[in-house]
């Protein structure tokens, strides 16, 4: 051990195995959670959310969700946050409606719809990086003008979409067998995008590189890694996964309408923030991130089935956030007891 | 004292200021009415519930914080209070109960945001959200109306001034005093700007903090009950961009959202250039995206003017070296 | 050097925004949206069934059709219908229909259950799915006009019969696919301002009529609220021509008391040199900030204004107010819930499905009926037995 010179290389390396022992351990406590939430609605329906329907529906939920969180929880744990990725995903959505109407064929218009993600996310990373300002500013401000844009297209209607290739994608299922519809098309791309980025994450140099921006600014400096280009990498690509969730978002409802997105702008930060991503940077996964959408959607899914209504529904999830959140608190204070 | 008046041209708040009346009387030449009495009146009340909850805002941010609970804190507060004059208990009393039962919402924020180590931004819009379940719970979404003619202070005027105007002013000048002729005051900017020294200087900055969201909650509870009292009924479910515009009014005020910085005064003129602006436009007739993305343009030029300031700033330190300087320097 | 090229760029851009609004040549302050400019033709409506125009001349001659609270039918020879109301956001009117149907559900043999979608499109569909699921015998849906298709979808892949609320459940062609009770909303911006028309003679006696100007407060990214606004713009250009209608948006700020408030002080202040006004505030909520801003302004006496809506204004009544807003077009929520109750209940019996209910208020292009609630206008007068008659017609005492 004392042996080995250090390297760049090595620093990395075990910067990271010590971080995800401590992802492991948050992940794990919100999987328990999760299985709980999930028993308790289970026992008060009587069964009834345990309906394969109701699964499947619960995977439909966290769709676009997914989306919306996997772009901002890769922002995080560089250490910036983007509260634009709802007013980014309605132009997205709102975009491709217009130009579906206007007679471009999908393919082209689709591309179109995720350039305008694209170019959302550069000029928030343009604004954080070259302006200094604060990333919750500066993407606060650019949501307001994204939502500008979005009113303009729109003039007050709504588009709707005639396209079946987006109908299909929105609503068709997959994986079907007997009771159980099967999985959206949407929520498995979706899937399947985070598990690729929790692996880029995990076991490329690139996703070492992020958590290190994140963890340790000044050393990632040293190891020679280029913050800037970093932050307009994950902004762009932020930018691109809040276009994709408006794109699903308008293939899902076949139309886009100026509300769009805008009221879920920040489950994905709380999705994030739950599975174990720290604003500051530096820790957490894509897996985190999925469980943390597990939670807060079976949970409001559990409430649905259980007919609550919309007063005791808000109540009930601030607090299920606040427990959740204090979980690590409390679990830690038990530790320090059974030490001492 | 000559130096000190040229300081104070210099200062990011007088550029503010010029740019506030600048604005205000280019609406004015548009529209000679916007001056008169009946518009001014109206922008101060407008002013003055968000000017609140600017003032409580702008502490968090100075002192490295956040506070996104603000709107349901303060939509709760007139809630119960309009509900507590219905039963029967006096006004001054009612008030009274909801500004404490403000400053316990924020001790929650403050417990678990310092104790607990919960993240500001989530549990605030957490508080938020149970707040936002009470009402409904209380309510049922409806108004409740309020009877009394001694609440309704909110709407009468001192003088010129509306009451709400007064007493947001009020707020300003006595934060302002604390910010910067107290230690408290002085340990706020401290805390926010750089935590490690705060700490080896004495002070505990959570405890700061945890004041400060004290405050912040105290505060919007003052705003929701000012609002009852303008309107005469409490909106339970009023869909209102409250903490948004006082965010925004802070940042127009030079506050930093980093910490460390910003003054009363500036928010006083963001708060005011905030309103102007919007009252400017409305009284134009500019369609809707057009205002909102002119709030958003505001708050774009208003931060690239804050950062060339502060590149000026550090350039006449010699902090920056620019690519003709080291040109200079390698002799070139 | 730097601070002058800020204030050259504040400068710039308010009188480029100035520029904007006037780039039509007119005034300020005037109608300058572009949605206003566009010529009314709201999409056919279809017969308009109007209930109290009279107080006491409430539930029309419905009873050759089922589908009625008039329908001859035992409500207790069956089991308890357990019903959804399912909506989009909770609001004030909402939560009325919430206690409309939780009053009629002991009277009729029903149990009522409130979920609401949090705002949100997405979460409207999962949720609406989620609560087909639980199998209910009915559900009672607001919906937006982009929910209409996936929501018809849904409800015929789980066979559960709907009614609409408030929104017409269209097709992007425009064809009913759920049948929808509504409130016709250009209607709505009409009548209220017929009746300020017809009124303003007791309030102001015989003046000058080319003297009173239109003050509109829209919200122009609801497409029902914003159909009020075109009513009552096109009905005063029709009785008062040629005179000032001044046109204001509280979408860029939010639909409350405080934006209402805002707006309305910020036009009846640029504009000084009207003698009278007739104000229409599309919602109650924005009503309420826009006469608190009257009374600012010191215009009681020069300001007549109605609204739509029924809590807010009576509460205000109820407390003693005596100021500018006169009246409003009101549909109590109970006649909402009530006629859709029962055409629901009408369904769920099997007397008849969603493509059947009602059949002559369907237009040849619908699938489902479109029921056109048109009411009456609700003043100090009569706003105690307006609302009370419709309880007592629906079977409900309204002590």
């Amino acid at each position: 051990m004392s042996n080995q010179t250090l390297s760049p290389d090595t620093v990395q390396k075990q910067k990271f195995s010590l971080l995800s022992l401590l992802m492991r351990k948050r992940t794990l406590m919100m999987l328990l959670l999760f299985f709980v939430i999930l028993v308790i609605f289970a026992v008060l329906s009587e069964g009834r959310s345990l309906d394969p329907r109701n699964l499947m529906n619960i995977l439909n939920m966290m769709a676009v969700s997914a989306f919306l969180t996997q772009g901002v929880a890769l922002l995080m744990i560089s250490g910036k946050l983007d509260l634009s990725t709802g007013a980014n995903g309605t132009l997205c959505g709102m975009f491709l409606a217009f130009v579906l109407r206007e007679g471009v064929p999908l393919f082209p218009a689709i591309l179109l719809a995720l350039c305008v993600g694209v170019l959302f996310g550069l000029v928030n990373a343009a604004l954080v990086n070259e302006l200094n300002m604060a990333p919750f500013i500066a993407t606060l401000a650019t949501s307001l003008i994204g939502t500008g844009f979005v009113i303009m297209i729109a003039q007050n209607r709504i588009i709707p979409i005639r396209d079946t290739t987006m109908h299909w994608f929105g609503s068709h299922m997959l994986l079907g067998f007997r009771n159980f519809p099967g999985v959206p098309v949407s929520a498995l791309l979706a899937f399947l995008l985070m598990t690729i980025i929790g692996i880029l994450l995990h076991m490329t140099k690139f996703g070492r590189q992020i958590y290190l921006v994140g963890g340790n600014p000044q050393a990632s400096m040293l190891c020679g890694i280029n913050p800037k280009k970093m932050s307009y990498i994950l902004f762009i690509i932020c930018g691109l996964f809040s276009s994709a969730a408006g794109i699903t978002l308008v293939a899902r409802l076949q139309s886009a309408n100026m509300q769009g997105l805008v009221a879920q702008r920040f489950q994905g930060i709380t999705a994030a923030v739950l599975g174990g991503i720290i604003l500051g940077g530096g820790s957490g996964g894509m897996l985190g991130a999925f469980v943390g959408l597990l939670v807060l959607n079976t949970f409001s899914n559990g409430m649905t089935v259980m007919g609550i209504g919309p007063g005791w529904h808000h109540v009930a999830s601030g607090g299920l956030l606040v427990f959740a959140l204090s979980l690590e608190f409390l679990q830690k204070k038990q530790a320090e007891k059974t030490v001492a | 004292m000559q130096q000190k008046i040229m300081r104070l041209i210099r200062s990011k708040e007088a550029v503010l200021l010029l740019i506030t009346i600048v604005i205000f009387v280019a609406f004015t030449i548009n529209n000679d009415n916007f001056r008169r009495m009946g518009n001014l009146q109206g922008i101060m009340q407008t002013m003055s519930v968000t000017g609140v909850m600017t003032v409580g805002m702008a502490l968090l941010f100075i002192g490295g914080g956040i506070d996104l609970s603000m709107t349901f804190v303060a939509l709760f507060s007139g809630v119960i209070c309009a509900t507590m004059i219905a039963m029967g208990i006096p006004w001054p009393l009612a008030i009274l109960i909801t500004l404490v039962l403000g400053a316990c919402l924020g001790a929650i924020n403050a417990f678990f945001i310092t104790k607990v180590n919960v993240m500001s931004f989530i549990m605030t819009i957490a508080l938020s959200q149970m707040l936002q379940g009470v009402n409904l719970i209380i309510t049922n979404a409806q108004d409740i109306a309020v009877t009394v003619e001694g609440f309704r202070w909110g709407a009468r005027m001192l003088w010129i001034f509306p009451i709400p105007f007064v007493i947001m002013t009020l707020l300003i000048v006595g934060f302002g005093l604390i910010l910067t002729k107290t230690r408290f005051g002085r340990s706020i900017y401290m805390v926010g700007g750089n935590e490690y020294a705060a700490r080896l200087a004495g002070i505990n900055p959570k405890k700061v903090r945890a004041i400060l969201y004290i405050i912040a909650g105290t505060l919007s509870s003052l705003a929701g009950v000012m609002f009852t009292s303008r309107m005469a009924s409490a909106a339970p479910a009023a869909a209102a961009d409250w903490q948004m515009n006082a965010v925004t009014a802070a940042i127009l005020g030079g506050v930093a959202f980093g910490g460390g910085s910003g003054s009363m005064i500036g928010c006083l003129i963001g708060i005011a250039m905030l309103n102007i602006f919007n009252f400017g436009l409305t009284s134009i007739g500019l369609a809707t995206q057009w205002i909102t993305m002119a709030s958003g343009a505001l708050l774009l030029i208003a931060l690239t003017m804050d950062f060339l300031n502060e590149r000026s700033r550090k350039k006449s330190l010699g902090l920056i070296t620019t690519k003709k300087k080291l040109k200079l320097q390698k002799g070139v | 050097m730097k601070k002058i090229l800020a204030i050259f760029l504040a400068l710039a851009m308010v009188f480029a925004l100035v520029a904007c609004a006037n780039g039509d040549d007119a005034p300020p302050g005037q109608d300058t949206s572009p949605a206003a400019n566009d010529p009314a033709t709201p999409a056919a409506r279809g017969p308009v069934v109007y209930v109290g125009v009279e107080p006491g001349s409430h539930i029309p001659d419905w009873s050759n059709t089922i589908g009625f609270v008039t329908d001859e039918v035992d409500h207790w020879a069956r089991e308890e219908y357990h019903i959804v109301y399912f909506n989009f956001n909770p609001t004030g009117v909402t939560g009325q229909i919430t206690l409309a149907l939780e009053q009629l559900a002991p009277v009729w043999n029903f149990r009522v259950t409130q979920l609401t979608a949090n705002n949100d499109s997405d979460t409207f569909i999962n949720n609406l799915q989620t609560i087909l699921i639980g199998e209910p015998d009915g559900i009672i849906v607001d919906i937006t006009e982009e929910l209409a298709v996936r929501t018809a979808d849904i409800l015929n892949q789980f066979d559960v019969p709907a009614i609409c609320l408030f929104n017409m459940a269209m097709d992007f062609d425009g064809n009913m696919i759920i049948p929808s009770v509504v409130m016709d909303q250009f209607v709505n911006g009409q009548e209220q301002v017929r009746h300020l028309a017809s009124v303003y003679r007791d309030f102001w006696g015989d003046i000058d009529a080319s003297e009173i100007a239109l003050l509109v407060i829209d919200f122009s990214v609801n497409i029902n609220i914003h159909d009020r606004a075109l009513g009552a713009m096109s009905a005063f250009e029709e009785l008062f021509p040629g005179n000032r209608i001044i046109y204001g948006d509280t979408a860029a700020d939010s639909l409350s008391s405080e934006a209402g408030f805002a707006v309305a002080n910020a036009l009846l202040a640029a504009n000084p040199d009207v003698n009278y006004w007739f104000v229409v505030a599309t919602v109650e909520d924005v009503a309420l900030g826009s006469a608190r801003a009257i009374e600012a302004l010191g215009l009681n006496d020069r300001v007549l204004q109605t609204s739509s809506g029924a809590a807010i204004l009576a509460a205000q009544w109820d407390e003693g107010y005596e100021g500018a807003w006169i009246a409003n077009y009101s549909i109590p929520p109970f006649l909402y819930a009530g006629v859709a109750l029962f055409g629901l209940t009408a369904m769920m019996d099997g007397r008849a499905d969603m493509q059947t209910l009602w059949p002559h208020m369907q237009l040849p292009n619908d699938n489902a009926a479109r029921f056109n609630l048109g009411a009456g206008m609700m003043t100090r007068e009569n706003y105690i037995e307006y609302i009370g008659d419709f309880m007592r017609d629906f079977g409900v005492d309204p002590s």
